[in-house]
């Protein structure tokens, strides 16, 4: 009766760790929308954080799955040959930008965006590519939603 | 009639010229795609925000990628990826430095497709390493696409496949690029 009952106890943590092993092997990652942000930064001052200070700002923002949520004026809005959406957000008179690839999940709208509106957007933060081409410094990230939109003030 | 022959010349020339004149082109929504092959299950991921910039005039070519910036179907292979194999937290970029070396034989103000002899140096996970490789230089409607396909060797850039994996994980890893450019107003 014994043996029975720890061949049972045996099976059910064999099994408990099977299942846990196929969940996570297979387990899709957090969605966008639902995911809260770490931080909260202007376009602006983000790019100038890392302008300022890279190796400091790369510490700040380190890890994976960090989300941030990014205000800034709409700059561009770019549909590639695959229908990715990414949205430029910064100052129009620098080649300096924030590069929002949005997730695929959330497409809706995004190509309703207004050039020069505010648009607040939350995602996962990939890094700082600093100006080594002659072509603007841009902060990265991928998975994003646009959680808000309104006219510029300007 | 005359007038008519001088706005046609003009055209043909400053239609041809457009792409011909321009030194620089580049894009920052290059697409990067990898992918292994292996016994247990095939690997693969894109990046959607490659940089990349051409000179026409030297044949100069210059990319980089933020490694955390490729998405995986799987989380957990994401993970995987950025804290134990290509460690992205201390080796955020790759780059890849190079030259057209066929250069010359392109002729960027006309349509057409052409092969691109490419060999430079490609850095990643700290390590670099030379390559040559053979792309494609697509000039339609005033655009130039730049696409290539090679192989590296995660060994190459001492990239550690964890012992528990070894059999299961390809050493060899095809690495695709599609680059759409812009000119680059300066």
């Amino acid at each position: 009766m014994k043996r029975i009952y720890w061949i049972g106890v045996l099976v059910l943590i064999l099994l408990t760790a099977g299942i846990f092993v196929y969940t996570e092997y297979n387990r899709k990652r957090a969605d966008s929308y639902s995911l809260k942000p770490l931080f909260k930064a202007t376009a602006l001052d983000l790019l100038k954080e890392f302008s300022d200070n890279e190796q400091q700002a790369n510490l700040k923002y380190a890890g994976q799955n960090i989300i941030i949520e990014v205000t800034g004026m709409v700059k561009e809005v770019i549909k590639n040959e695959q229908g990715n959406y990414t949205i430029i957000m910064g100052d129009t008179s620098s080649l300096s930008s924030v590069r929002c690839s949005i997730d695929t999940l959330y497409t809706s709208g995004v190509n309703n965006l207004q050039i020069g509106s505010i648009a607040t957007i939350k995602g996962n933060f990939n890094g700082y590519k600093a100006d080594e081409m002659g072509i603007g410094a841009d902060v990265e990230f991928n998975f994003c939603v646009v959680t808000s939109q309104a006219p510029s003030s300007k | 009639m005359n007038q008519r022959k001088i706005v046609l010349v003009f055209l043909i020339f400053f239609g041809t010229y457009s792409v011909d004149a321009q030194v620089r082109f580049f894009t920052k929504s290059g697409v990067i795609r990898f992918y292994s092959k292996a016994p247990l299950e095939s690997i693969e991921a894109v990046n959607k925000s490659g940089t990349c910039v051409l000179d026409t005039k030297s044949g100069l070519v210059q990319f980089s990628i933020l490694m955390r910036g490729f998405e995986f179907k799987k989380a957990l292979m994401q993970e995987h990826f950025n804290e134990n194999y290509v460690e992205s937290n201390k080796f955020p970029k790759a780059e890849f430095k190079g030259q057209v070396l066929n250069n010359p034989t392109i002729n960027y103000g006309k349509e057409g497709s052409y092969i691109a002899n490419v060999k430079g140096r490609l850095s990643i996970h700290g390590e670099t390493k030379e390559i040559e490789t053979k792309g494609t230089v697509l000039i339609t409607g005033g655009k130039i696409t730049i696409n290539a396909d090679f192989n590296i060797l995660l060994s190459d850039y001492k990239i550690e496949i964890p012992s528990l994996v070894k059999d299961k994980v390809s050493n060899s890893v095809k690495i695709s690029t599609s680059c759409p450019l812009d000119i680059l107003k300066s």
